[in-house]
């Protein structure tokens, strides 16, 4: 099996290779940045792409996509300090195989590659933690609004002022006050911007 | 019947607690005999240095001034006054009534 492992960090390649030495009918090639990249792809017959996403002057999001057209049969893992949620999920849209993280146990090296090579994904464990607490956090997050309050942040939205939400609601400024702190509470903001954010994220608008 | 509250840690008196929660029991059962209110929102609020029960129904409502003369209302305002504590009435025909208590912590 060969492997190519791109990365521009020095001890990250050697170290990575020491590793994957150790594997049986492994050959490893390395490459430090693109045009040596393209150049081992291209002349050897790699089976598995180690790829960096932070690498040298370029980044792999830009270019992963002309990868995969021009070597269809070859499986991408990306090897990143990245662990961000929307980085990992643009990269597999994009068609990669496999995600670890730099700081991942050394064993999930060797599980990523029997992963991929049977055609299915390998995402690195601590991802799979990061994605499960964030769905929690989800659920925990989903507001339940009172019909009064649901009336003030349709407004808030509609980027009416107090005095007008209180014209509106047939209400005083001081009960405009109170609902828009509980609304503060209820979605865990500081302020309007944020209450705006997070209504919209949540669906409200 | 909806419940929030981010108000968990707050201790208060016996008799404090003791009053509003039977202000609480009275406004809920007020909606639920005369409001024809089909949702209640409970919410235990804790704001700087106030905490602030609302009960929130989406009942008839109905016109503040005829509000003022009601007996059963005052009785539970000067009971809860008794503990420091205020009422706060937001209501108006068919758009349902907020009872908001308001005790100084």
């Amino acid at each position: 099996m060969n492997i190519l492992i791109a990365d521009d960090h020095h001890l990250v390649l050697e170290g990575l290779t020491n590793v994957l030495e150790t594997m049986e009918n492994v050959e490893i090639f390395q490459a430090k940045n693109k045009n040596l990249l393209l150049y081992q792809l291209r002349s050897h017959k790699i089976d598995i792409l180690f790829q960096d996403i932070l690498f040298g002057d370029y980044n792999a999001r830009e270019f992963i996509k002309e990868i995969i057209k021009e070597f269809p049969s070859l499986k991408i893992i990306i090897i990143s300090s990245i662990s961000d949620l929307e980085v990992v999920d643009s990269l597999f849209k994009q068609g990669v195989h496999g995600y670890l993280l730099k700081s991942d146990d050394l064993s999930e090296i060797s599980s990523s590659i029997a992963t991929v090579m049977n055609d299915q994904i390998y995402i690195s464990t601590e991802i799979r933690d990061l994605t499960y607490r964030e769905k929690r956090l989800d659920i925990k997050s989903t507001v339940v609004l009172t019909p009064r309050e649901k009336e003030v942040l349709r407004l808030i939205l509609k980027e009416k002022t107090t005095n007008e939400i209180g014209e509106n609601l047939n209400v005083s400024t001081k009960t405009v006050e109170k609902h828009r702190a509980n609304l503060f509470i209820k979605f865990g903001v500081k302020n309007v911007v944020g209450l705006v954010k997070k209504a919209i994220m949540e669906g409200y608008s | 019947m909806h419940f929030f509250s981010n108000a968990e840690e707050v201790q208060l008196e016996k008799n404090t607690a003791h009053s509003l929660y039977r202000a609480v029991q009275e406004i809920i059962q007020n909606a639920i005999k005369h409001a024809e209110a089909n949702s209640i929102h409970v919410q235990v609020i804790k704001k700087s240095g106030i905490l602030e029960i609302s009960i929130e129904d989406n009942g008839i409502g109905f016109d503040q001034d005829l509000l003022k003369r009601d007996s059963t209302l005052h009785f539970l305002i000067d009971r809860l006054k008794f503990i420091d504590a205020e009422l706060d009435i937001e209501s108006a025909p068919n758009q349902g009534t907020v009872f908001s208590i308001i005790k100084k912590l």
